[in-house]
């Protein structure tokens, strides 16, 4: 990777706004694109000039952080997002993963663990939790279970590596303790739970379509 | 009056004489008669009785049985000797022509078992070779029973086409009708009888299908010529099918009408068995009578069934019921006709027509059986449907009810979910908030102390929101995402975390609330590991029990021990607050504060939790 990562802020709490640019700000790294507050501006923003990461709260005001995650992944491929929450619970972050998100970031996190979160998404790797560990699961499970269902397509299967790195997330287990426990780097853990998401974006968005021709909207 | 009776068969008749246009010659009255038995014709000087033809026995020479011998002249015009017929229309009971003292077409034995040609009109070819033109002489020989009509009516000899086509008219009103209208009524009790049994259809009909059967019974043995047992027993059995006919008759009117006479069911079933046994006691000589006087009990007994069912008309007036009067009032009329016709009312060779009535009867009571049965069938259709639309409608009832209770189920699930989350915040967050504020509003509290307790607040929160997810029971995804928020602050103050969990048994009907307990006791041990062991290592581990029936969990440091702590009471109020809580979900908690560090191991039962939301709440 060279020069600096290009990050945009959608946050419309001013004081969280403020407090996500500073810490950018403080990064010799990381450069601010531009801090915004809903999500036409976001959109407006990433249509203007490209970004490498996007932190993006899911409740703004004039819609849903998760068409702000969609458009950006659209618009540019290699963007990481992170979505913000207060929570961190299971559905908001589920629909922002299958919206393209690769990762969450809890508000009240410490500069550091912030710093240290786009850090590792710019290396390749993902933050991941156990309830979402055990979500992604259940969802690629369904989905093979579904013989008409999208998620047939093996390219967007989970590998057993896969689910056993999930399993072991789950479980409560961090990256390093799994690639302990699997005998592989610590870097292969992380660019799993990357392949991971990426598969749940497809797997979504295969689903978002044949739900559609389902409905008959296609 | 027969003749108008008979319209139906000479109807029949006429389309198999109508080939015939000749008119049958004048029949031959003039005869002598012998009262003598013999194998030949006794000769022209015997004591022969000049007489005229027909001679009924019953009227002549009453109570007289035994043979005769009636000796006939007859003059033949030359152009006849080669063709000539003799036709008797009735003789009884069985008889043997003989022309010029030669036998012609001697069939039957007269011995006994006599054979039985009382039914039956006689057709019989001269052969050419024993006319001679002029006078001949027919013999005939008798056999008849006492009081049995025995006798013989008007002969007729001639050309044979007029004497044929009688011959047939006769034969067929007699016997081929009657053959017909047997195989109608043989079939009727075979279907009446079958659907009886088969389909389990009410006792009136199988008293229907007995009659219609001792009638065919009853053809067939007048219709036998040749009996293959003793003519008395023969007799019997003739009368006694006609006694059960009568009787079944009236037990299936009494049903058919709806009546119950018990006395005079008896009394019928009683005529039944009396009437041949008195039948057999009379013997052959005098069964006759007998029996004269039994078919007028018959009678009575059918005017009596008359009555039933024209009453049964009379009410319900349909269709059916006015052809069963008028079967009723034919077979009466017929019943009359062939009484008198035995006492010798009319001519000799007066057919019996009770085959023409009762068949005629029977199929009238058969439309109206199969009219009741089609009544029923349609009553039976017309209250499924009701039934289907009272089960459709009462199912409608029912999925209102069900989807009522579902609502009210419902809604019930979501006030105890919200009174939960109420408790639990007003437990937790709620009074942690309210506690923070009044020492903050005091103005003692460091800075890093009011982030102490408000990430406590935090903290709880987070706890409320994991145990709300839909975790299935996951109970190890839970404590992952406790392990994930905690391990920062952990390494923060260098202590490193050992985590070491097993797989745990699903623990599907664990209620959120008791998993919200089971999180709190972890992250409070957790949080006085963080807050007064000072503890470099801390290890947490989760495994089934080798019995499988608990799950422990269990937290040990190597920090240094509880006796070691300065606030000993306020730890101690805690670890209660944290027994209490494991009592709360039916576990057992277990606190060794050793003086080389702590440990915490909570037991939980797996089978059957359901206690959990029963039980006291202890921070309440």
């Amino acid at each position: 990777m060279t020069g600096s990562t290009r990050i945009l802020i959608v946050e419309d709490d001013p004081a969280f706004r403020q407090r996500f640019a500073s810490i950018v700000a403080s990064h010799p790294s990381f450069t601010l694109v531009a801090a915004v507050g809903s999500c036409a501006e976001g959109i407006s923003e990433l249509r203007r000039q490209p970004a490498d990461v996007l932190l993006c709260d899911l409740g703004l005001p004039d819609g849903d952080g998760a068409d702000v995650v969609r458009e950006a992944r659209r618009l540019h491929p290699g963007l990481d997002a992170l979505v913000v929450t207060i929570f961190g619970d299971e559905a908001h972050v589920m629909r922002s993963l299958e919206a393209g998100a690769t990762g969450y970031l809890l508000k009240d996190s410490l500069p550091e663990d912030f710093i240290a979160t786009i850090r590792l998404l710019r290396a390749g790797g993902s933050p991941i939790h156990p309830t979402i560990a055990r979500r992604v699961l259940q969802q690629f499970s369904r989905g093979s279970r579904e013989p008409l269902g999208p998620s047939i397509d093996p390219s967007v299967a989970l590998s057993g590596r896969e689910q056993e790195v999930l399993n072991l997330v789950s479980k409560g287990y961090r990256g390093p303790e799994i690639a302990n426990l699997l005998g592989i780097s610590h870097h292969t853990v992380a660019s799993h739970i990357k392949n991971i998401y990426k598969k749940l974006e497809v797997s979504s968005r295969g689903e978002a379509v044949y739900e559609a021709s389902r409905l008959r909207l296609l | 009056m027969a003749r108008v009776a008979c319209a139906a068969s000479l109807l029949l008749a006429s389309l198999g004489a109508s080939a015939y246009d000749l008119a049958p010659p004048a029949p031959i009255r003039e005869a002598s008669i012998l009262l003598t038995g013999g194998e030949t014709p006794p000769p022209d000087d015997a004591p022969w009785q000049p007489l005229s033809l027909p001679d009924d026995w019953s009227q002549s020479r009453p109570e007289r049985g035994g043979e005769a011998w009636y000796r006939i002249e007859f003059d033949v015009p030359p152009e006849r000797v080669a063709l000539s017929v003799v036709y008797v229309p009735r003789l009884s009971m069985m008889g043997a022509p003989f022309v010029n003292g030669i036998p012609i077409g001697t069939l039957g034995r007269f011995e006994e078992p006599m054979t039985r040609l009382w039914y039956r009109p006689q057709l019989h070819w001269i052969p050419a070779t024993l006319l001679e033109p002029g006078r001949n002489v027919l013999h005939y020989r008798i056999r008849a029973y006492p009081d049995n009509q025995g006798g013989l009516s008007q002969v007729y000899i001639g050309p044979p086409d007029p004497l044929v086509a009688l011959f047939e008219s006769h034969v067929f009103r007699q016997v081929t009708a009657m053959r017909i209208t047997t195989g109608i009524t043989a079939a009727l009790s075979l279907l009446v009888l079958v659907a009886w049994v088969v389909l389990r259809w009410h006792a009136a009909y199988g008293w229907f299908g007995l009659a219609t059967l001792c009638w065919t019974l009853h053809s067939v043995l007048v219709l036998t010529v040749e009996i293959p047992v003793s003519a008395i027993l023969w007799e019997v059995l003739i009368v006694a099918s006609l006694v059960w006919v009568i009787v079944a008759m009236m037990m299936f009117a009494l049903r058919f009408a709806g009546l119950r006479r018990p006395w005079l069911e008896r009394a019928a079933l009683a005529f039944g068995v009396v009437a041949p046994s008195m039948l057999w006691a009379a013997g052959i000589n005098r069964i006759f009578g007998v029996a004269n006087a039994v078919l007028l009990v018959l009678i009575c007994i059918g005017v009596y069934e008359f009555k039933i069912l024209f009453d049964v008309a009379r009410r319900s007036r349909s269709a059916e019921s006015i052809l069963l009067v008028a079967a009723g009032v034919w077979v009466l009329w017929l019943g009359a006709h062939d009484w008198l016709n035995r006492q010798g009312t009319w001519t000799y060779a007066e057919p019996f027509d009770m085959h023409y009535g009762l068949p005629v009867l029977f199929i009238a009571v058969f439309w109206n059986l199969l009219g009741q049965v089609a009544a029923a069938r349609r009553a039976s259709e017309d209250m499924n449907r009701e039934l289907e639309a009272r089960v459709a409608l009462k199912t409608e009832e029912l999925e209102r009810s069900h989807e009522r209770l579902r609502a009210a189920d419902a809604s019930r699930t979501l006030a105890a979910e919200r009174e939960r989350i109420m408790r639990d915040m007003h437990d937790g967050v709620g009074s942690q908030l309210i506690a923070t504020r009044q020492l903050a509003e005091r103005g003692n509290l460091a800075p890093s102390e009011l982030v102490d307790l408000l990430d406590e607040c935090i903290d709880d929160l987070r706890l409320m929101i994991d145990s709300l997810e839909p975790s299935e029971g996951d109970l190890l995804t839970l404590l992952g995402n406790l392990r994930y928020r905690l391990s920062d602050r952990l390494a923060r103050q260098g202590i490193t975390l050992d985590w070491n969990v097993s797989d745990l048994p699903r623990w599907p009907d664990l209620p959120p609330r008791d998993l919200l307990q089971i999180l709190r006791i972890v992250q409070e041990t957790f949080t006085n590991v963080v807050k007064h062991a000072d503890a470099t290592m801390v290890e947490f581990s989760a495994e089934l029990t080798a019995d499988g029936r608990s799950v422990r969990l269990s937290v040990r440091d190597d920090g240094r021990g509880i006796d070691a702590t300065s606030s000993v009471r306020d730890r101690g109020r805690g670890l209660r607050n944290m027994a209490n809580r494991a009592a709360a979900v039916g576990g057992r908690l277990e606190v060794d504060g050793r003086r080389d560090g702590c440990s915490v191991t909570l037991w939980l039962p797996v089978a059957h939790h359901d206690e959990g939301d029963s039980a006291a709440d202890p921070a309440a």
